[in-house]
């Protein structure tokens, strides 16, 4: 008989395994905690000399883009990388005006308003070599105003536009088929590709100062300088943009040196950044929005004493304090601080949770047990948004459940409507400039994105608001519907995020105008010696 | 004649009862065995990650709920310290733990209970077409990763819970039946390589003679089975623990705010520079000993059971 605890050889050769695997993830869990309590190192000197031309400016993304095709996708993934290599007829100048870039001249308008004609600039070029034409803008906008193709575009356009055609090879008209004077708006937000890239998902050819010039599927694309750009020589001779998930990831890189822009950066990391040698953290109140609109079609959200309640309901300070570090601002209506309308004085909900106006407004509601699913995007900010939403709502005694969805599915929920009530983070401002469209429009009954609201003051306001081509009346008229969708708790985002970028001090400083309409500007960056 | 006890009766009584107690308590620890020390090590982490699990939850605040500032130090008042949103981690972590316990426990019997009678059967009729549909189906099974048959399932059921035929499944119950659906063939192998060996054994031999019906013998040889399965049952209950950590740590398992180990790993990834280490090194301590301590008692339990099958 054997001694009962003698191991064999194979029973040691496993126990040592264990043992090795075991001391292992002692000493890594250890070495993990010595780094984590240690300072980060920085690879970065902080340059004197004068800003020149040349080099590779490298940019850090938190994802790849689906779709790079810019007029299919208005997402900051998208946009971030073909800005550079697309442009638009129109551009803003640094008072968020729109000036020409591919057009010769502001439009001109017929006096009913539904003839537009728009000159082109002579003698710019393709990447390839074809002239920039007429016929590459008619294909591009009537792309977007296709319902069959899935461009993004199509939100801004339908129901507006005809036809866009050549005229000739360097007048471009659009017929429209009602008055729309924010059409200058999309005009300047909406590249022009040329027409045999119009249904490329992987490449995006346009008349830009760079060209792209490798794409690697979800780690990143390079960008190489154009030689024969029609404007201001670029600066880099090469961006290289690298796509790097982790925020933590994305900061410590820029704190080495391999990148000198770091987008998205976490707010837990600001003031490690802030604090970093050589790195500048930029905060800017950018048309960065918490989409949240709740299901006003159904039960329980068709009852507007419920929607009020959830509202005042919001825990508005813990999501500022836990989740933005304070770097936001108390989200009211639709309208945040970086676009038309905003009004700071509004301010119909509190900081601070009002628990006992909720609680009254829950009860005037008469549901019984009530319940809905918060539908968030899978972010980390949303994530820890929801979470705290959630907690917040349980206090005046709703209980809601978490769902989170990635892009697809979550748009997916959005578009057919099967919400309760749902919020996600988005860069408006690529596509909407500072005008608020997308932002605005799901709350006319018509919009395919409209959340079962009907009210035809809001439908009449929201029309005189994009007919409109005076800038001050619509931003009087967006301060009204503001006014109504926050009463009416239709749009109710928790708070408006700043949008926080880092850049090493070897390049020179992001363009704040820029920034503020959510566009990095890459080409006019210069290397610091 | 007889004389009376000096003494009183019950005290003797008791102490003979003792006694027998300790006596009996003896003969069972000299036939189990004394625990060699890394199974001493293995069932005390067992033994703190159930404690954790099931006793911490009791008296530790609502896991969900704000409890303090953001990512507090751990202290007396914390002593795991706070999130990234100010709630307990000592409480997250337990309520996290519970959940990887009931899914590891309930994962592996599901595996377990679905395996067996394949296994069992495949190797009964070992030669013969029953056999090779059993086995090939469950090769099949296996050959798909657990994750990637994760992300197939919730890509297509999503992270909330489902509806199937009037049946509500929380996202909890769903991961109990992927990792017990993706455990099952590596119980079956070993039930089917169990069968296979007892099949070939006088006793099955002679029930087989005397005419037992089929069900009976197999009845026979599950008790021989039986305990081999089960062992390697509860080393797979560490993989089932640390599979739904990795689906929660992936965005895959159950969402938030329930805590997972995973998860909170996921989010405590975050902060590692934010010179919050105790929001990732504590919970991940956790589910490392956790797991190293199913795998040694689990290991221990196969070598007994491998020297009692070659006595």
């Amino acid at each position: 008989m054997t001694s009962t605890n003698a191991p064999s050889g194979a029973e040691v050769s496993r126990r040592s395994l264990l043992r090795f695997a075991a001391l292992a993830a002692a000493g890594g869990g250890l070495g993990f905690g010595a780094i984590a309590c240690s300072s980060p190192t920085t690879g970065v000197d902080t340059p004197t000399g004068a800003p020149h031309d040349g080099g590779t400016l490298r940019v850090g993304l938190y994802a790849g883009a689906n779709d790079l095709n810019p007029l299919d996708s208005t997402s900051e993934l998208t946009r971030w990388v073909t800005d550079s290599v697309a442009e638009s007829l129109y551009a803003y100048d640094d008072n968020a005006q729109p000036v020409p870039l591919l057009a010769a001249a502001a439009p001109a308008v017929s006096a009913d308003g539904l003839l537009w004609t728009i000159p082109l600039k002579p003698g710019i070029r393709f990447h390839n070599g074809d002239p920039f034409t007429a016929e590459h803008v008619a294909a591009c906008l009537n792309y977007a105003n296709n319902t069959s193709s899935p461009s993004e575009w199509i939100i801004y356009y339908f129901g507006y536009l005809a036809e866009a055609a050549a005229s000739d090879p360097l007048t471009v008209t659009l017929k429209l088929t009602k008055r729309y004077g924010l059409l200058q708006s999309h005009l300047t937000n909406m590249p022009m590709t040329h027409k045999d890239f119009l249904k490329r998902k992987d490449a995006v050819m346009g008349t830009g100062p760079y060209a792209l010039t490798r794409v690697d599927l979800g780690t990143g694309y390079t960008l190489e300088r154009n030689t024969a750009y029609h404007g201001r020589r670029p600066g880099p001779d090469r961006i290289q943009i690298d796509v790097i998930p982790d925020g933590t990831t994305r900061t410590v890189n820029l704190q080495e040196g391999k990148l000198h822009i770091a987008t998205q950066v976490p707010p837990q990391m600001v003031s490690v950044l802030e604090k970093a040698p050589g790195i500048t953290v930029t905060h800017v109140d950018a048309p960065v929005d918490i989409l949240a609109y709740p299901r006003v079609g159904k039960a329980p959200f068709d009852n507007l004493a419920f929607r009020q309640a959830v509202a005042y309901g919001m825990d508005r300070k813990g999501v500022l304090d836990k989740v933005f570090q304070g770097d936001a601002t108390i989200g009211q209506g639709p309208v945040g601080p970086a676009v038309v309308g905003w009004d700071p004085a509004f301010a119909p909900y509190r900081t601070e949770t009002d628990i006992d106006r909720a609680k009254a407004l829950l009860a005037q509601s008469g549901i019984k047990n009530p319940s809905f699913t918060l539908t968030i995007s899978n972010r980390a900010e949303m994530r820890s948004i929801g979470q705290i939403l959630v907690e917040g709502w349980k206090k005046i005694g709703i209980d809601v459940t978490l769902d989170v969805l990635d892009g697809g599915p979550w748009t997916q929920k959005w578009i057919t409507g099967k919400y309760d009530f749902i919020m996600g983070y988005y860069q408006s401002g690529l596509g909407s400039g500072n005008a608020n469209f997308l932002l605005l429009s799901p709350a006319e009954s018509t919009n395919i994105l409209n959340s079962g609201y009907n009210n035809p003051e809001v439908d009449q306001l929201i029309q005189r608001t994009w007919a409109s081509a005076d800038p001050a009346e619509r931003a009087t008229l967006i301060k009204q519907l503001n006014t109504i969708l926050a009463r009416d708790a239709i749009m109710i985002p928790p708070v408006y995020p700043r949008t926080v970028i880092a850049q090493s001090k070897q390049v020179t400083p992001l363009s704040l105008p820029q920034l503020k309409l959510s566009r990095l500007d890459l080409p006019n960056l210069r290397m610091l010696s | 004649m007889t004389t009376a006890p000096l003494s009183p009766a019950a005290p003797p009584a008791a102490e003979s009862a003792a006694d027998r107690w300790a006596a009996r308590a003896k003969v069972r620890i000299q036939r189990v065995g004394r625990p060699a020390p890394l199974t001493a090590v293995g069932i005390a982490l067992v033994a703190a990650f159930a404690v954790l699990a099931l006793i911490v939850p009791l008296f530790a605040p609502d896991p969900n709920a704000s409890a303090g500032a953001p990512l507090e130090h751990p202290s007396s008042g914390h002593l795991m310290g706070t999130d990234h949103l100010g709630r307990d981690l000592l409480a997250r972590t337990a309520a996290g733990a519970r959940l990887s316990l009931t899914v590891g426990l309930f994962s592996v019997l599901l595996g377990l209970a679905l395996a067996l009678p394949l296994g069992m059967v495949a190797a009964y009729r070992a030669g013969t077409w029953v056999d090779d549909v059993v086995m090939r189906v469950l090769e099949t099974v296996q050959a798909l990763p657990v994750f990637v048959f994760a992300m197939f399932v919730i890509g297509l059921s999503g992270t909330g819970s489902s509806h199937v035929a009037g049946i509500t499944l929380t996202m909890s119950t769903k991961v109990v039946l992927l990792l017990g659906v993706s455990f099952m063939p590596y119980f079956a192998r070993v039930a089917r390589a169990h069968t296979l060996s007892e099949t070939a054994e006088d006793y099955v031999g002679a029930l087989r003679v005397l005419g037992l019906p089929r069900r009976r013998v197999l009845g026979e040889v599950l008790v021989n089975v039986l305990p081999p399965v089960l062992a390697q049952g509860f080393l797979w209950i560490a993989i089932a623990i640390f599979a739904e950590s990795a689906l929660g740590f992936l965005a895959l398992g159950v969402p938030p705010p329930t805590p997972t180990l995973g998860g909170i790993l996921a989010d405590a990834g975050n902060y590692v520079l934010a010179n919050a280490w105790w929001y990732s090194v504590l919970p991940g301590l956790v589910l490392v000993l956790a797991v190293t301590g199913f795998n040694l008692v689990g290991d221990a339990l196969n070598d007994r059971i491998d020297r009692g099958g070659s006595r």
